[in-house]
């Protein structure tokens, strides 16, 4: 079986087809999703506006990682199958297609595994092995990566 | 001047259409309104969570105000500019439409919600700016904050689907609807 035809069978499975009868669940998960978004970008501004010395920059970095991690945790959860759903409605005949689709997973991808190892370990190990540099380096890939998978995913919804 | 005077003659002015009928910019600011909603949701659902007592709680409430609100005053201005120019693209297609009229109210809630947390709890901050649990009022304004804010998010993208529902164009529709989104039939 194809790719294309793993997502064909996605798009019209009986629950995807019933999900697309209703012109209100789309938008409904999308709202969803967007608020996974928000929260994902507190989360992630959190940590990374401090390894950047700014925001909320006198506080221990292992702290605030520890605090920010928990709502990180909890957007992706969010996220993810809310993300997955919109996915699966048109999953053979948008996405397959759509180079800002496999450019958000990509991303995604890079940044799930650089959030939670570099990030994570740096962010543990706090400031005692780390220079502000690095800490700046690591602070700018987090938010390039996932500003990337933000504005990938943007463009995927635009007509 | 009504309000609908107003949107029509927003909607006369040049401006208004090119942007309407824009190839780019329209999608540009449309993308840098959605986008937005990380840097002021975000930021403003930390310190809400941190007023709830379910996060940062070895931080001064004072702190984290001080360290945080300013990023989120500056996603809420870049909201309001966005916002003001999605509207400017369209004001009679916002007029007539229920999800906005609703998120806008929701808006005006937010803001009496911020203003009541200043004038009540916010004044005593002093005595319970370390508390890791915030008194019942902070949390109580935290907590519909974050409601009010997960609600505007809805009505906001809910906006483009008025159509499924019903067009004011197309009547007679039910005077309910026409009452709640305000239709100017004949209008665009």
């Amino acid at each position: 079986m194809s790719l294309l035809d793993f997502f064909k069978s996605l798009q019209y499975s009986s629950l995807l087809s019933a999900m697309r009868d209703s012109p209100w669940i789309f938008p409904i998960i999308a709202s969803v999703h967007l608020m996974g978004l928000a929260l994902i970008g507190g989360a992630v501004l959190l940590v990374d506006l401090r390894l950047l010395g700014l925001g909320m920059r006198n506080q221990p970095l292992p702290q605030l990682a520890r605090d920010a991690e928990r709502w990180l945790v909890l957007s992706l959860v969010i996220l993810l199958p809310t993300g997955i759903l919109q996915f699966m409605c048109f999953a053979a005949t948008k996405y397959y297609y759509l180079r800002a689709f496999w450019v958000k997973m990509a991303a995604l991808f890079l940044a799930l595994v650089f959030t939670f190892s570099v990030r994570r370990k740096v962010l543990i190990d706090g400031e005692t092995r780390m220079t502000p540099l690095r800490n700046k380096l690591v602070a700018a890939v987090s938010l390039a990566l996932w500003a990337t998978v933000a504005i990938a995913g943007r463009i995927i919804g635009l007509p | 001047m009504s309000l609908l005077r107003l949107c029509e003659w927003l909607a006369s002015t040049p401006g208004s259409t090119a942007l309407h009928e824009s190839q780019y910019l329209y999608l540009v600011v449309l993308s840098v309104h959605v986008l937005t909603l990380c840097l002021f949701v975000g930021t403003a659902a930390m310190i809400d969570l941190r007023l709830m007592g379910l996060t940062m709680q070895r931080v001064r409430m004072s702190e984290v105000m001080a360290r945080l609100l300013p990023w989120s005053t500056a996603g809420f201005l870049l909201m309001i500019l966005s916002g003001s120019l999605l509207f400017y693209a369209a004001p009679l297609l916002r007029y007539q439409n229920i999800f906005f009229r609703a998120k806008m109210v929701m808006l005006v809630l937010a803001g009496i919600n911020v203003w009541v947390f200043h004038k009540t709890v916010d004044r005593r901050r002093a005595e319970w700016d370390s508390d890791p649990v915030p008194p019942r009022g902070a949390r109580v304004g935290g907590g519909v904050a974050l409601v009010l804010w997960a609600i505007l998010i809805m009505l906001g993208r809910m906006i483009p689907y008025q159509v499924y529902w019903f067009d004011c164009n197309k009547q007679p529709q039910p005077a309910i609807l026409n009452l709640l989104a305000g239709c100017v039939p004949g209008s665009r």
